[in-house]
């Protein structure tokens, strides 16, 4: 050991000590410290359908805004809720969210008991956005108005086909609920997706779609269907000439809204940073014109306000459910 | 523009700027995409998408094209080298591609999984820029109805999957198809087969019960037979492609890949994992040796390794044309217009004639990219056969855990991949055959939700199945194909017996 | 009766008693909310009997033809005898299969807990040793090499979080 050394030693100490204090800084749920990395957005839907395009589009409007990518994993099966069940095994860090739908956390988990999948089981973070729901028919077809449709339905039962995507979606539901108030039976046809339901509609094997009309909106340009009813408390800006269900009475109201949650017990900072940025997103360029094309309307909710509509929509349905006497006991 | 004017165009754009670059690398993360099992042609696409954001919209689709292009050839070289499916379309390849490899022709097997698999690519993606808009209108002509014959069309290979004995073949399909049963009941809401447990929604794994009844099967039987010398090196492991006068020789396979691939394609619900069991099934039906098939035929590989590739072609029909997904992998393609801002429908090929045109231009392309890149990787690839055994059943096994669990992240798929597996080892030594349990699984999801789904569209009457004339020509062909083994076997009986009545003393 | 026959028989039972099993439980799916002609039972119990009647099948068979080999057994029972060694490989070793199998199941039951990287090595380690034949370098270099090559695919190419168990706050 030379003279040196107990004043290099010194230092070394000192150093290491002060880059000790930077490196090793305790983690603090502070607002600031997040996101430092990329966010998983899990969507329970096949990349390339209507939730995944969502989910991706809000992620590519969020760039810029927030400091990391907000990226999309799809984890696809049951209805959503195969996702729901991931996401809720996920750290409660704030690096996970998920893509949430009437469908997917609320509708499935009921009608197959599967409590531990419903929305309630998660922290709500925002409503994005929402289509409507609507029921095309041909333009040949025989019925011109929405009455002389449910008159033929009420003298041939089980007789119209209407195709849609699967039981425990919105779709179905339409058509459910719509069968309930109208006091007709149609005969509902599922399909994995709405792209499956539409081929079956425009080869003929289906009297009727529903669906959202962002899915088909240029088959309705090139007059391959015509939009007959659309499940809504207003009339629609899109097609304005189209009678709601609500005003020929029958009181059937739904809206394919879009939001993002969060696994339970995500701290409160990392949501509210989560909906600062979704609201820039929403207002920026990308989003509007996804929003345009898709023609959806923007239906921001915060995380406190998104609750409550969640209670109060998941009452309204859980009473159509038993009203239609679907409920898994 | 005339047509012409219009691909010309096409060829510049998507050569210009980054283009071929971007193609190129587009090709060789779907190579390797779908050469990691677990990871999907439609994966490895949608893995890719976030990178689109950044290229206009052109440059995007091709990109994905190629990786689309790229991840149907990966897929068959792990299930070539290593028994284990990259990706579920991959799975028909294994049948005798892995036997070509433990004759130590797992180069030649490659070889042609790339080379013809490019043809079928090709062909498909010219039949679709030729015939785009009729055959967009001919989708519509298929509903429920066909697919279900199509799929109940497929299950016949069941009988050529069997050598011991065919009940259990039949057995082990219905085994197969049993478990598509499993999970949500898109059709009713119902839960079937979960016994209460979350992870059993959305029903079986398809990759980590192929991979389990396949690979893991093979791992366990490697481990508990060791033999005095490795197996696997029998014949000398060669290296060579296949020579020309071999890539002849499957020439009808590669037809019958192209027709079925393409066809497929187009149908609706149908994709490239049901199109390469047809095809396979329909190669053995047409070839000159049928007996080669399941120990190590080319054509084995070369008609579902064509098939899968000639799906492309066919998915993109409705795609481009009404704007409505054949599979997954297209609707990716799908997404990334409309995150571009463009809008997919029937007025797609008119509102953006440009881009559609770069788009074929791209689909050209890239699939003849697929053979420098894909030949760069299987000579890389073939390091693996020079693993010392110990050395590849450990590293299988572990590329089976870590492939199988980072679909999901749950352990679920891997301890799926483990109980086939011992599955599989009990269906091997007993007889029964894993690959009709693989082909039930495939076909299976069709077949049923398809019936019911035409029982539905007919009102519930069963004579839709004959009254539609396509899925009445396939159930009859179904019926045929059933009927006339039964037949020839009887004829060949009732001769035998004349032979030995009138001979020398027979076997009894 | 030798041993092949009575092989058959018990994989018969064993047909019959699964696809009896698989029926009685499609017996309890529930209806679901809609229905359709056939319901979510009819294709599960339609395969339950399937399986069951082959199994049937493949016993009536055996007891017909008693182990012969003929061009109908082919077709339906099977006479191969046990463990067709004559494919590959050398004589069936139970304990290594047994070894497989729990090591296997190890690795998974250690996955979470200890880590992706600790796991890994210990169970290509335990493969080699059960196929035997792997030199004192190869046991040492491979497994290590191939975690690093697997963790560097997927956690860094693919960007799949892998469990980083007990070394947690080290790795990440």
């Amino acid at each position: 050991m030379s003279r040196q050394s107990p004043g290099r030693a010194l230092t070394i100490l000192v150093v290491a000590l002060v880059l000790m204090v930077f490196v090793a800084r305790p983690a603090s749920p502070q607002a600031a410290d997040y996101p430092t990395r990329p966010i998983t957005f899990v969507v329970g839907f096949a990349p390339g359908g209507g939730a995944d395009v969502f989910a991706r589009a809000l992620a590519d409007a969020t760039k810029g805004i927030l400091p990391q990518a907000i990226a999309v994993e799809n984890r696809p099966g049951a209805g959503g809720t195969a996702a729901n069940a991931y996401a809720s095994g996920r750290p409660t860090d704030g690096y996970t969210i998920l893509f949430a739908h009437a469908g997917s956390s609320i509708i499935t988990p009921l009608i197959t008991n599967q409590p531990g999948l419903k929305w309630d089981a998660f922290d709500p973070v925002a409503r994005i956005h929402g289509e409507e729901e609507w029921l095309f028919v041909r333009p040949d077809a025989q019925w011109k108005t929405p009455e002389e449709l449910v008159a033929f339905a009420k003298a041939n039962p089980r007789r119209i086909r209407v195709a849609g995507s699967a039981i425990g979606g919105i779709d179905s539901f339409v058509v459910l609920t719509w069968d309930k108030a109208a006091g007709i039976s149609t005969q509902y046809i599922p399909h994995e997706g709405g792209g499956p339901a539409t081929l079956t509609f425009l080869g003929g094997n289906a009297e009727m779609l529903v669906g959202n009309v962002s899915e088909v909106f240029q088959h309705i340009e090139a007059k391959r269907m015509v939009p007959f009813l659309v499940a809504s408390e207003r009339r629609s800006s899109i097609f304005p000439n189209v009678p709601t269900m609500k005003e020929k009475g029958w009181d059937v109201v739904y809206a394919q809204w879009r939001s993002v949650l969060a696994p339970a017990g995500t701290p409160p900072s990392r949501i509210a940073a989560l909906t600062v940025a979704f609201q820039k997103a929403l207002a920026s360029d990308s989003w509007k014109r996804f929003n345009g094309n898709a023609k959806a309307v923007d239906l921001y909710l915060g995380p406190l306000e998104f609750r409550q509509f969640l209670v109060n929509e998941e009452a309204r349905l859980t009473r159509i459910i038993d009203e239609l006497g679907l409920r898994r006991r | 523009m005339s047509f012409i004017d219009n691909l010309l165009a096409g060829f510049a754009t998507a050569l210009a700027g980054p283009g071929i670059l971007v193609m190129i690398g587009g090709v060789a993360w779907g190579i390797i995409g779908g050469a990691i099992p677990g990871i999907s042609g439609a994966v490895a696409m949608a893995l890719a998408l976030p990178y689109t954001f950044g290229l206009d919209a052109a440059t995007a689709l091709v990109m994905l094209a190629g990786v689309w292009a790229g991840a149907n050839y990966g897929g068959s070289i792990p299930a070539i080298l290593m028994r284990m499916p990259g990706t579920p379309a991959a799975a028909a390849a294994l049948l005798d591609g892995y036997e070509l490899k433990r004759q130590g022709y797992a180069s030649k097997a490659l070889g042609i999984s790339l080379i013809c698999g490019t043809i079928g690519g090709l062909v498909s993606v010219i039949v679709l820029i030729a015939m785009v808009v009729p055959l967009g209108n001919a989708v519509l002509a298929f509903a429920s109805p066909e697919t279900f014959a199509l799929a109940l069309f497929g299950l016949t290979l069941i009988a050529g999957l069997t050598e011991r004995s065919f009940l259990k073949g039949l057995a082990a399909g219905f085994f197969g198809l049993l478990l598509t049963t499993i999970g949500l009941d898109t059709l009713t809401g119902s839960l079937r087969f979960t016994f209460g447990r979350s992870e059993f929604l959305s029903g079986m794994d398809i990759v980590s019960v192929m991979v389990g009844l396949f690979a893991v099967s093979e791992m366990f039987y490697q481990l508990s037979h060791p033999a005095g010398r490795p197996p696997e090196l029998e014949g000398n492991a060669s290296t060579a492609l296949p020579t020309l006068a071999e890539l002849r020789s499957v020439g009808r396979a590669t037809v019958v890949g192209t027709i079925v691939g393409i066809i497929v394609g187009i149908m609706p619900g149908a994709g490239a994992t049901a199109s390469s069991f047809v095809a396979y099934n329909e190669a053995r039906r047409w070839s000159k040796r049928p007996d080669l098939f399941g120990k190590g035929s080319m054509e084995g590989v070369a008609a579902p390794e064509t098939a899968n590739n000639a799906v492309q072609g066919g998915d993109l029909v409705p795609t481009l044309a009404l704007g409505i997904p054949g599979s997954n992998s297209a609707a990716i393609m799908l997404a990334a217009l409309i995150l571009h801002g463009i809008v997919p429908g029937p007025f797609l090929l008119t509102r953006h004639t440009g881009l559609v045109f770069t788009l074929f231009a791209g689909l050209i392309i890239v699939n003849l990219l697929m053979i420098p890149v894909g030949l760069v990787i299987l000579r890389g690839c073939l390091a693996v056969l020079r693993l010392a055994p110990p050395v590849l059943v450990g590293s299988i096994l572990a590329i089976v855990v870590i492939g199988t669990y980072a679909a999901d992240l749950f352990i679920l798929n891997p301890v799926l991949a483990l109980v086939f597996g011992i599955i599989g080892y009990g269906m091997r030594i007993y007889g029964f055959s894993a690959a009709a349990t693989v082909l039930g699984m495939v076909l299976g999801v069709l077949v049923e939700s398809e019936l019911r789904r035409s029982l539905l569209i007919s009102l519930g009457s069963w004579s839709i199945f004959v009254t539609r004339p396509i899925s009445a020509v396939l159930l009859v062909l179904t019926l045929g194909v059933l009927i006339y083994p039964a037949v020839m076997y009887a004829q060949t009986r009732r001769r035998a017996r004349l032979v030995s009545a009138g001979g020398a003393a027979g076997t009894g | 009766m030798n041993s092949t026959v009575r092989r058959e028989l018990v994989i018969a039972a064993f047909l019959i008693a699964f696809g009896g099993a698989v029926v009685a439980q499609a017996r309890q799916i529930p209806p679901g909310v809609t229905t359709d002609p056939l319901g979510p039972a009819a294709f599960p119990s339609a395969l339950g009997w399937g399986i069951a009647v082959c199994g049937l099948l493949l016993g009536a068979a055996t007891l017909v033809f008693r182990g012969q080999s003929s061009g109908t057994t082919a077709v339906l029972a099977d006479a191969t005898p046990d463990d067709d060694a004559s494919a590959e490989g050398g004589p069936f070793s139970p304990a290594r299969l047994i070894g497989a199998i729990v090591a296997t199941a190890a690795y998974l039951a250690a996955f979470t807990p200890l880590g992706y990287l600790l796991a890994t090595p210990l169970y290509v380690v335990v493969v080699m040793l059960i196929h035997g034949g792997a030199g004192k370098r190869a046991l040492l270099l491979a497994p290590l090499l191939v975690t690093a090559a697997l963790y560097a695919t997927f956690r860094y190419g693919l960007l799949i979080p892998v469990p980083a168990g007990i070394l947690e706050g080290i790795v990440r």
